[in-house]
């Protein structure tokens, strides 16, 4: 069945650019759910086709611009907005979520004006919506393996302060972490990822592909370390398994990838619920022995 | 008591004023800390003590005054390592983080370590032994979260005192601890102070037994009503004024 997926040289990029999604999508999911932020991907991803909305508007006047891919004017979108979540999020240290949905709406709000500017969705939209393997276009895939080649290096080098500053904020700027450049460079770089898997899976569900791997990995690690194997290799499986049968069944893609996703967190929970290990006894203290 | 201890103070506030909505929080705080000094910083709830620290540590700007840590400008100061912080029950941390006790006490040498270095031998040497000092090595492989409250406290202890701080700042951190396990960390406290030369403040509402191990002491309600050291603290009337609230305030504990 795979070889002849592997036929086709558009599916391998297809398939090579799913990997490379299923693999950063999970890594940076892992940071933004532990630091209690998965609905920014959800504000992003809103704001990244409100940039592809544009970018097609445009082209409708100057008509140069459809030779450029609009997924760069997504990815502008996204960083920008992403600097300024950052900036809100800041301004209401008590109630960071709230910048959350003032980007979410902001995005939905210009989204839908420059839609309807350009006459109502076209199937070039609808792509970004669900995502479409068969839309994976060479120019996408050399961009994203620059991306992951990218954003591995800085995770790797910037680990333990991004972990420390996850952790605890306020302690990792007392311990002289230069918090505010890390996060600033965490955020464009989650922009960047998620305007990326754009094609692959798609707007609606690009927040899915980077929370639920991570949340049935949180039920099966002990550390940190952990965390990472366990949502890459649930990203991985969902992302080729999804891929696969959305051609196989020619439904989309982005659908595929969630429900297996979706599927493989069901396991997981049940898996802990069979073994006598619910979830919230991972919350239960120990008996105290205090400082003996 | 030692002879090796200089006078020079390594923190000082001078003239430390904070407003809040016209209201006064700090007001002319002037507070020298030398090496070696064991200081008790105690005052009722909401006197400012937990924002005079987050002041000395520059998480919070104050309206006026200074701040000179060894010797340095606030602004100017980067040795951060010299400064262990173990911040109100660790209020910040978010329990369900999935990180074991040794992750999270390795978090104190990042600085240390710098950007874009790794953790080496040496460093994970050092984390056992800070471990083994508060004794927690045992739990090096557990979940943070799934430590009691009291243990977790020795975790973000370990974490404070893995960069080998000159100074250790704590604020309250026998808060939801049994009577019996606060004197003994009390001694813990004053065999680093006298052993290793630890400088210690110790950020406090319950004077209770924290006076007998203290060198000194500073009282603090918006304004410096007396900082002297512990054994004219306990001669003075000040000692009976916040000693009666202390009283108060164990029964509550006890009563949980």
């Amino acid at each position: 069945m795979i070889s002849a997926f592997l036929n086709y040289d558009f599916l391998q990029h297809a398939l090579w650019t799913g990997v490379m999604v299923g693999f950063l999508a999970p890594v940076i999911g892992v940071f933004i759910v532990v630091r209690r932020l998965a609905l920014i991907t959800d504000a992003l991803s809103h704001i990244t086709l409100t940039g592809i909305a544009f970018h097609l508007l445009l082209a409708q006047t100057f008509t140069f611009l459809q030779l450029y891919n609009p997924l760069y004017m997504g990815m502008g979108f996204a960083v920008v907005s992403s600097l300024l979540i950052e900036k809100l999020r800041r301004l209401y240290t008590a109630y960071q979520e709230l910048s959350v949905p003032i980007m979410l709406s902001t995005g939905i709000g210009l989204g839908v004006v420059f839609i309807s500017l350009a006459d109502g969705f076209n199937n070039d939209l609808f792509q970004y919506l669900f995502g479409s393997i068969i839309a994976v276009t060479e120019e996408d895939f050399l961009a994203i393996s620059a991306l992951t080649v990218i954003v591995t290096g800085l995770l790797l080098l910037f680990y333990k302060e991004l972990m420390f500053l996850s952790f605890d904020e306020e302690q990792a700027k007392v311990n002289g972490i230069a918090g505010r450049s890390i996060n600033t460079m965490f955020i464009i770089m989650t922009a960047l990822v998620i305007a990326s898997s754009m094609k692959v899976v798609g707007i609606l569900l690009v927040s899915s592909l980077m929370t639920l791997p991570v949340a049935a990995a949180v039920q099966l690690s002990k550390s940190f370390k952990q965390m990472f194997f366990y949502a890459v290799m649930i990203g991985e499986c969902s992302v080729i398994t999804g891929m696969l049968t959305a051609f196989y069944l020619d439904v989309s893609s982005g659908g595929m990838i969630v429900m297996t996703s979706l599927f493989i967190l069901l396991i997981v929970l049940g898996f802990r619920k069979a073994a006598g290990m619910p979830a919230r006894l991972l919350k239960r203290r120990e008996p105290s022995a205090e400082f003996e | 008591m030692e002879n090796s201890r200089s006078d020079t103070p390594i923190i000082e506030l001078e003239n430390i004023s904070l407003k809040r909505e016209n209201q006064t929080i700090l007001s002319n705080i002037d507070l020298r800390i030398r090496k070696g000094e064991f200081l008790g910083l105690v005052g009722p709830n909401g006197s400012g003590k937990s924002t005079l620290i987050k002041i000395l540590l520059g998480l919070i700007r104050p309206d006026k005054g200074n701040v000179h840590l060894f010797d340095q400008h606030l602004k100017q100061f980067k040795h951060w390592e010299k400064i262990g912080y173990v911040p109100q029950k660790a209020a910040s941390i978010n329990t369900g983080f999935p990180a074991t006790v040794y992750e999270v006490t390795a978090m104190g040498l990042f600085a240390k370590v710098g950007l874009l270095r790794f953790l080496k031998k040496s460093h994970k040497q050092k984390i056992d032994e800070v471990l083994e000092t508060v004794g927690m090595l045992e739990y090096k492989h557990r979940n943070i979260g799934a430590l009691s409250g009291g243990q977790q406290q020795r975790v973000f202890i370990a974490r404070a005192l893995v960069s080998e701080p000159e100074v250790l700042i704590l604020d309250e951190p026998t808060v939801g601890v049994d009577a019996a396990s606060v004197e003994i960390f009390y001694q813990l406290l004053t065999k680093w102070n006298q052993q290793k030369d630890l400088t210690l403040l110790l950020v406090t509402h319950d004077v209770g037994v924290m006076t007998s191990y203290v060198t000194s002491v500073a009282c603090l309600n918006q304004t410096l009503h007396f900082h002297g050291s512990s054994r004219e603290f306990e001669t003075s009337e000040l000692s009976s004024l916040y000693g009666h609230d202390v009283q108060v305030i164990h029964h509550d504990h006890g009563g949980q």
